[in-house]
């Protein structure tokens, strides 16, 4: 929807207030008054009376020409191009580590005409004697020294840290007096050596 | 006597020139086509400094050559020339400001009807000269493109980059503004507040 300062305008500068319909003039008169719509219009008519000076303009003064291939403007593709072009350059020019090349060995089928048979003249000929090798180390060992790792490895043997669980009776004389007799005051003590001798006495000849 | 190589060639084909080759010639020939109208209009929007208009002018070609690749060759050169003119006239604006401000006192006597006689015309001419330059620069643009430059309304809007209604609603304003200034020389002006709010 056109808005009202839009119709207002176009009515202003299209027609005279005397030369609006009725509807227009209903328009017009809701939201200005004759006076003000013929004042406008005035001034759009008086506008192109205006005077201004009649001025010739200064001829163009140019800048001069940056002279100089280097001092050129470059535009910004042309400078992408020219730097993905010496990339290029630069990946396939780098000295390649492995080595590419292959002898490719071509049957030449087709008869030739003439051919050329080049014979080589030297003037000198040098002959490569080779030097019988000598031996710099002659010496041979005195002594010989062998040595043997052992490759068995022993474990430490495990140690049992477990304290004693069993409760002992504290040592008293009681306990310490010994309630028999020694082997030395025993009676039987003598039988048997008597008879271990006995029984040697019986196995000799 | 040489003959101008580009005579024929349209505004657009000479800015191609331009982009192309960074032609010097095409740029004077535009220059020879459009500086009297922008020299014009410079001096209406600077409120007649005719200096500052020349300079504005000089430094205006040199702009379109600087930045001719802002320039679409599928648009029209002048619409696009006259964009930068209104660009550097605001930014003229805002550095500074409108100074000249309509001395009402001196046409208290002018009480008359505009048109009675030749003097009360001439002053009438000067205080609707005065009265436009002191327009907001919007204002201004549009009032000057429209009834002194003579664009049409889809152009103005082009070169504002705004639509028409924008265009038409400032030129209202700016129309009513300018009335309501000059209604000393006209008795019959009703003493009234507009009624659009």
């Amino acid at each position: 929807m056109e808005s009202i300062e839009n119709r207002l305008f176009d009515l202003i500068e299209t027609y005279s207030f005397e030369a609006l319909s009725e509807d227009d003039r209903l328009f017009v008169l809701s939201n200005l008054t004759e006076a003000e719509f013929r004042a406008q219009q005035k001034v759009l008519v008086a506008a192109d009376q205006l005077v201004y000076p009649q001025i010739v303009p200064l001829p163009l003064a140019l800048p001069a020409k940056k002279a100089g291939f280097l001092l050129a403007p470059i535009p910004l593709y042309k400078s992408l191009i020219s730097a993905a072009a010496a990339a290029l350059l630069v990946f396939f020019m780098w000295p390649n580590r492995e080595n590419t090349e292959k002898i490719v060995y071509v049957k030449n089928d087709q008869p030739m005409d003439t051919v050329f048979r080049t014979k080589i003249k030297h003037d000198t000929i040098f002959r490569e004697k080779q030097a019988p090798l000598l031996a710099v180390n002659s010496k041979k060992p005195d002594t010989v020294y062998m040595y043997q790792e052992s490759s068995v490895s022993y474990e430490q043997p495990r140690m049992l840290k477990a304290t004693n669980s069993i409760p002992l009776p504290e040592l008293n004389e009681a306990q310490i007096k010994t309630k028999g007799k020694s082997l030395k005051e025993e009676a039987s003590s003598e039988l048997i050596i008597k008879m271990d001798e006995g029984v040697f006495s019986m196995n000799k000849p | 006597m040489k003959s101008n190589p580009h005579k024929n060639q349209t505004d657009e084909e000479l800015m191609v020139q331009i982009q192309d080759h960074h032609s010097h010639s095409a740029i004077v020939e535009l220059h020879a086509r459009y500086s009297g109208r922008l020299l014009g209009y410079f001096i209406k929007m600077l409120n007649k400094d005719v200096d500052l208009a020349q300079d504005f002018v000089q430094e205006l070609f040199l702009k379109i050559l600087e930045k001719n690749h802002l320039f679409d060759p599928k648009k029209k050169f002048y619409t696009w020339v006259f964009t930068i003119a209104s660009n550097m006239c605001k930014t003229a604006y805002r550095k500074v400001g409108t100074s000249q401000t309509f001395d009402t006192e001196k046409h208290d006597h002018l009480q008359t009807h505009y048109g009675d006689n030749l003097a009360e015309k001439e002053l009438f001419l000067r205080a609707l000269q005065t009265s436009i330059d002191e327009l907001e620069s919007v204002q201004k643009q549009a009032f000057v493109l429209r009834f002194l430059e003579h664009f049409s309304l889809n152009e103005i809007a082009e070169i504002a980059e705004t639509s028409v209604g924008t265009v038409k609603s400032r030129l209202f304003y700016a129309t009513q503004k300018v009335a309501k200034q000059l209604q000393e020389f006209d008795p019959s002006f009703e003493s009234t507040v507009f009624k659009l709010s």
